[in-house]
């Protein structure tokens, strides 16, 4: 029961955190957290919720949220070979590259939209996103229940 | 893991992901569902919160309004006795008018229900390149796309997405954002485009031969068929007549303080339809 209540207040707390910094994702450190101390349904159920959040609030049609979870994933799964993922500098390498993904991802989905491309205020988020990526992910890490970390552990 | 096996997870992947884009464009299923699960469950949580930033905001507000309350008092006193004037004339002229229309036989213009909205958030998440406000009305209480959205300023914007119980408003700033106006005054009609947040307004095709001033207030003309006519959107601030061209280069100002909405009016048209007379009538 604790994971489920663990995870309903990360949620809420990252839309406040979207709609207070916009253009930042805050559900990100939560995937990389899930991945490593939770089972992969549960990590496959999260990012279900997250990727409905982000297209139904967002402003661009349905398929952002795919690639950048898609991404992210993949950035993560094939990280953990190379490096620690408990460890901060693979966390701050992570979020540069996440910083860049950000910035291309929204430039394809402008054009193939169509749409106008903010690109001081996209550069400017980009840059944000990278900066916080860490931060956030350490501040999730630590604020993971230890019982919840304790039974993964256990599990392997 | 063997290189051959990661490139045919990719490209079956990439592949995967066009197919659903492209079934998406086509059906918008997927963007249905996200709305109806993904942005209102984002309002339902902003809106407690928002209600309580506005409830302690307003508490504030009332308490510092104390101060000043007299001379602010006499001033809105002179404001109203000026406003009631003005008021008395407009009926008389309005009245006049819609006798006019009907001895000419004008079809009635639709009737327009408002409806208020409290802004719960402005731009959310990575994806939030549109210059939106999110508001706490959706298609439960009659909110749909295309809904246009005021204040008593002026034009807001129109509904661009709307959930079950909340909406994204996409704003006259947005670069996406067109509304036809006509000049208050001298009646020169024209394309407001929106140009980014915190830059002027666009108004294009003013024709050359067209009279519009600095300082004018363009109205809706109601040719977009999304606003009804005669709402005020933006002001003239600068014209710009150029040799070669066919149109002038107009900009103008929102007449709303976008940055500062707290709360906004929906019009929703009535069931009928703007005029139901057969063309031949």
């Amino acid at each position: 029961m604790l994971a489920p209540i663990w995870w309903t207040a990360f949620t809420v707390l990252g839309i406040w955190g979207h709609s207070l910094l916009p253009g930042v994702d805050f559900f990100a450190p939560g995937m990389a957290v899930s991945l490593r101390w939770q089972r992969p349904a549960a990590t496959i159920t999260l990012t279900l919720a997250w990727l409905a959040i982000q297209e139904g609030a967002g402003g661009l049609a349905f398929g952002y949220a795919i690639l950048w979870y898609g991404i992210l994933f993949t950035l993560l799964t094939v990280g953990r070979w190379l490096l620690d993922p408990g460890s901060i500098q693979f966390q701050a390498l992570l979020g540069l590259a996440l910083g860049l993904a950000h910035f291309l991802l929204l430039y394809l989905m402008a054009v193939l939209e169509m749409r106008a491309f903010p690109l001081k205020r996209v550069l400017g988020e980009c840059l944000l996103q990278a900066a916080l990526y860490p931060v956030l992910w350490y501040l999730t890490e630590s604020l993971f229940p230890e019982r919840l970390k304790k039974r993964r552990e256990e599990l392997l | 893991m063997n290189p051959k096996r990661v490139a045919i997870f990719l490209v079956a992947g990439l592949f995967f992901y066009l197919a659903l884009y492209t079934w998406n464009l086509r059906t918008g299923l997927l963007t249905r569902l996200s709305i109806y699960s993904g942005l209102d469950s984002v309002g339902a949580v902003l809106r407690p919160g928002s209600w309580a930033g506005h409830a302690a905001g307003g508490f504030v507000e009332r308490y510092l309004s104390l101060v000043g309350l007299k001379q602010e008092n006499e001033a809105l006193r002179e404001e109203i006795k000026a406003l009631r004037l003005e008021s008395m004339t407009l009926r008389e002229r309005a009245e006049a008018t819609a006798r006019v229309e009907k001895l000419l036989g004008f079809p009635e213009p639709p009737d327009w229900r408002r409806e208020g909205a409290r802004v719960i958030a402005h731009r959310i998440g990575p994806t939030a390149i549109l210059e939106t406000i999110l508001v706490d009305r959706g298609k439960l209480s009659g909110a749909k796309e295309d809904t246009p959205v005021l204040c008593t300023e002026g034009v807001v914007g129109r509904i661009y997405r709307a959930g079950l119980t909340v909406a994204t408003v996409l704003l006259l700033t947005d670069p996406s954002s067109r509304v036809a106006v006509v000049g208050r005054d001298n009646r020169a009609a024209g394309v407001i485009y929106g140009m980014g947040a915190g830059e002027k307004l666009m108004v294009k095709y003013v024709g050359l031969q067209s009279s519009i001033e600095p300082q004018e207030i363009l109205v809706t003309s109601g040719m977009d068929g999304v606003y009804p006519k005669g709402l005020p959107v933006a002001r003239v601030t600068s014209v710009r007549r150029e040799e070669g061209t066919l149109f002038m280069d107009v900009q103008a100002e929102p007449l709303v303080d976008i940055a500062h909405l707290e709360e906004v009016l929906l019009l929703k048209r009535a069931a009928r339809p703007e005029d139901s007379r057969p063309l031949w009538d």
